[in-house]
């Protein structure tokens, strides 16, 4: 399992991440990231939205009221151009990161 | 017997309860509950069982009504209503101290005194470049921003008006009265010599003020549009730190 900080950190960047894709809706992307982590991140549902308003607040993604095809009404996400600024951002920090972590560790386990 | 729609209400009533009160996130969360339902009961639970679930996988409500409330206190427009009525005022009370420096110091000849007035349109100068500061930091969003650059602009303009160059201005055209004008001409003479006299005796300067005087007025004028450069750089290219924030994490 991860720790709570490092899900918190990662949170932003997956959602942009995930909306790169095309639009999605609270549901589908928690249950995406519980897919793609083999469960390991365990977000509390709920807290996503709070995120998600905040991210729309910032200008990084636009929602709109839709329908599934259930009939059911659903709130959709969307990607906006700040938000891919934004997700560019996160991504070179995380890339460093992750840089610096394989160079280390390639060295100490080689 | 186990009654899934009103049971849904009661939960309802209770994020309300809790002060979940905007329609749309209560909403959403209500969707999201019963899409997780409908995956619990599929994958095998009763509809009783599958609620306890859904809501212990959606999270407690005093917890979510937290996040959502650090959500609102974020909102961008009322902060934005507050931080361009803040420069407005930080811009006035600079602009206004200003002229109140110069008009102690250089009407109608240079002559500094450290008067009782002085000391106030130095304090004033001194509580507004501070809050400029922080008012700089604090426009991220691009409402308040953009107006704080109009304000930071209008500044520096008058910094530039701030640094005539204070010489005796060369003798300006009176128009002569002669009896031929009729009332019109007349008044309209009349005026310009008004003006061009009045101009003529603001700044008419036997000595221009020093060079430091009038350039640290200037400078003084372009600070805020410093602080305003620095933190829109900064805040362009330093984006928040991913540490803060709501973030969906378990609440253990």
């Amino acid at each position: 399992m991860l720790s709570k900080e490092l899900v918190a950190a990662s949170t932003e960047p997956v959602i942009l991440s995930l909306l790169c894709d095309g639009e999605s809706y609270g549901y589908a992307l928690i249950q995406e990231v519980k897919r793609l982590s083999g469960d390991k991140i365990e977000w509390t549902d709920g807290m996503i939205y709070p995120v998600l308003h905040r991210m729309e607040n910032e200008g990084w993604i636009a929602s709109r009221w839709g329908e599934a095809e259930n009939g059911r009404k659903r709130k959709y996400y969307s990607l906006k151009k700040d938000g891919k600024k934004a997700l560019e951002r996160q991504r070179e920090q995380w890339v460093t990161v992750s840089g610096v972590f394989k160079q280390l560790w390639k060295e100490q386990y080689v | 017997m186990f009654n899934l729609e009103r049971t849904i209400s009661e939960w309802r009533r209770q994020m309300l309860a809790a002060g979940i009160q905007s329609p749309e996130p209560l909403e959403e969360l209500e969707i999201h509950l019963r899409e997780e339902i409908e995956q619990l009961t599929k994958s095998g639970l009763n509809e009783a069982e599958a609620f306890q679930a859904a809501v212990e996988i959606i999270g407690p409500a005093r917890l979510l009504q937290k996040e959502f409330k650090k959500v609102a206190k974020d909102h961008t427009t009322i902060r934005a209503i507050l931080l361009v009525i803040g420069w407005l005022a930080a811009s006035c009370t600079l602009a206004y101290s200003m002229v109140g420096w110069d008009w102690d110091w250089n009407f109608f000849y240079f002559s500094p005194r450290w008067n009782l007035r002085v000391m106030v349109d130095l304090s004033g100068i001194l509580v507004a470049l501070p809050s400029m500061w922080f008012l700089a930091k604090a426009s991220r969003d691009k409402t308040s921003r953009i107006a704080a650059l109009l304000f930071c602009v209008l500044l520096a303009v008058n910094a530039v008006w701030c640094l005539p160059s204070e010489k005796i201005p060369a003798p300006r055209p009176v128009p002569a009265l002669s009896p031929q004008m009729t009332d019109n001409q007349a008044i309209a003479a009349i005026g310009a010599i008004m003006v061009n006299t009045a101009i003529d005796r603001v700044f008419h300067r036997s000595e221009p003020s020093p060079i430091w005087y009038r350039g640290g007025r200037m400078l003084l004028l372009c600070v805020p549009g410093v602080f305003w450069v620095w933190w829109t750089r900064r805040h362009l290219t330093q984006k928040r730190s991913p540490a803060h924030g709501n973030w969906p994490i378990h609440s253990d």
